[in-house]
């Protein structure tokens, strides 16, 4: 590069170089252009990532993975053992992608990079679980149920049709002596097996109409139950085929809907 | 009263091709001495600072005149000298550093000026033995005189990681002289 004749300065040679025209000076709107692009590629990889931990709890929940826990550390071991890994793994590259974009900029390089991860594993958490409240991964598991959603369809089909065989999430259809029938997500009928050792870490007192969770052994459409427990919270889930139809409408929650129609009569 | 760096590179921006070479001239001696003890044993030193500043005057659109000029350059030069540090791969440089991923306690050293001269003779001695990671905060804080806040922005590490570089490379430093002179 250095070039020039002995005795003549750095300064010199840079002066000449730009003078005769060998080095140009870069346009302002090339920076502007490549700081869009970041800007984009994180947005991009931001909400990428925000779906696909939205539908990891959206999965979890479900398929009744998600309260599991309450069953104590045999309910832990089948949450951790039901986790979506791979999706988990395809999360944690984004969050790497991101934070590889994001120390670019004077507020992710200042930060230790514990500090940013941990905001970002939050972040996708917080906004994951607030996501899934919505009814968006409920409108895209029907659409994939009919063979109307083209890409992510697959994605639906794959984690969203083949509950854990040891959990089950449904509607409590028929009460029995030792158990009841419940419906599940995917509008199976599967017969709960209940025994003096059966959890119940919200109490008992199922009604028919109720949500609830089960975990336990399976057999075909069989379960015996190793706990049982009504779901009180407000994730959308997709319509049952099926389903009878209540008082109330399909917006009510089920639990409601039987109660209602109690009240009618 | 002197124009400052900033308002100089606001004119160069401005199509004033010939202020590029006040900064030049500013700024050449110190970019030579940091590729000089930064870059041991490396015989093209001049014709780095030379890249370094045909880029400065390239990329100068990209300068925000609302931070400090002298950071801004030091970045280019870093780069542009690890760049050459990997093309020569004769020293390990690390992908990955995993002092950046914890927090450190600050640590700025107060008594600079007595440490200044026992580390003197060392950082003259045996700052070619040191790891370049180590090797670069030290020549950063003690030849150019620049803070750890300007240093952390120059290496895009938390100020917190500058520190804890610098008290490792002070060690290293200590214990490559010691070595030598055992020796010798």
């Amino acid at each position: 590069m250095n070039n020039e004749p002995a005795g003549k300065s750095i300064k010199d040679s840079v002066i000449a170089a730009i003078e005769s025209g060998k080095v140009k000076m870069r346009p302002k709107w090339h920076f502007v252009a490549r700081a869009i692009l970041f800007t984009v590629g994180i947005i991009f990889l931001l909400l990428t990532l925000l779906f696909l931990a939205s539908f990891i709890v959206y999965v979890l929940r479900q398929n009744g993975v998600w309260f599991a826990p309450a069953f104590g550390l045999r309910g832990v071991g089948v949450f951790v053992r039901s986790l979506p890994w791979l999706l988990i793994a395809v999360a944690a590259l984004f969050i790497v992608a991101l934070e590889a974009l994001v120390r670019h900029y004077s507020f992710g390089y200042r930060k230790p990079l514990l500090y940013s991860s941990l905001a970002m594993i939050f972040l996708a958490v917080i906004g994951g679980i607030a996501i899934a409240k919505t009814p968006l991964h409920s409108g895209l598991f029907n659409q994939a149920q009919q063979n109307n959603l083209p890409v992510a369809g697959t994605l639906y089909r794959v984690y969203g049709m083949h509950p854990e065989d040891s959990v089950a999430e449904g509607i409590v259809m028929e009460l029995k002596d030792d158990g009841f029938t419940m419906q599940d997500h995917l509008s199976e009928m599967l017969t709960v097996q209940m025994s003096d050792d059966t959890r119940f870490p919200y109490g008992t007192g199922f009604m028919e109409g109720d949500r609830v969770m089960v975990i336990g052994e399976r057999e075909d459409n069989v379960i015996k139950a190793f706990g049982v427990r009504k779901i009180f919270d407000e994730f959308p889930v997709p319509p049952r085929r099926g389903r009878p139809q209540v008082k109330g409408g399909q917006n009510s929650p089920p639990g409601m809907q039987m109660r209602e129609r109690e009240g009618a009569n | 009263m002197q124009e400052t760096d900033e308002a100089i590179a606001k004119k160069v921006q401005a199509g004033d091709i010939h202020s590029f070479g006040l900064l030049v001239e500013r700024y050449e001696a110190k970019m030579l001495r940091y590729a000089k003890r930064f870059l041991f044993g490396y015989d093209d030193a001049a014709d780095l600072v030379q890249e370094v500043l045909i880029k400065a005057y390239a990329n100068i659109q990209s300068f925000d005149a609302d931070r400090s000029f002298s950071s801004w350059l030091y970045r280019i030069a870093h780069n542009e000298f690890v760049n050459a540090i990997k093309r020569k791969g004769r020293e390990p440089l690390s992908f990955f550093d995993p002092d950046t991923l914890f927090p450190h306690p600050a640590t700025e050293s107060p008594d600079r000026e007595v440490s200044d001269n026992e580390l003197r003779g060392m950082l003259e001695d045996s700052l070619s033995k040191l790891d370049p990671k180590y090797r670069e905060p030290l020549v950063l804080y003690y030849y150019e005189d620049l803070d750890y806040r300007k240093i952390a922005e120059i290496l895009r590490i938390p100020v917190s990681t500058v520190g804890v570089r610098l008290q490792r490379g002070k060690r290293a430093l200590r214990e490559a002289y010691n070595n030598l002179h055992l020796k010798s």
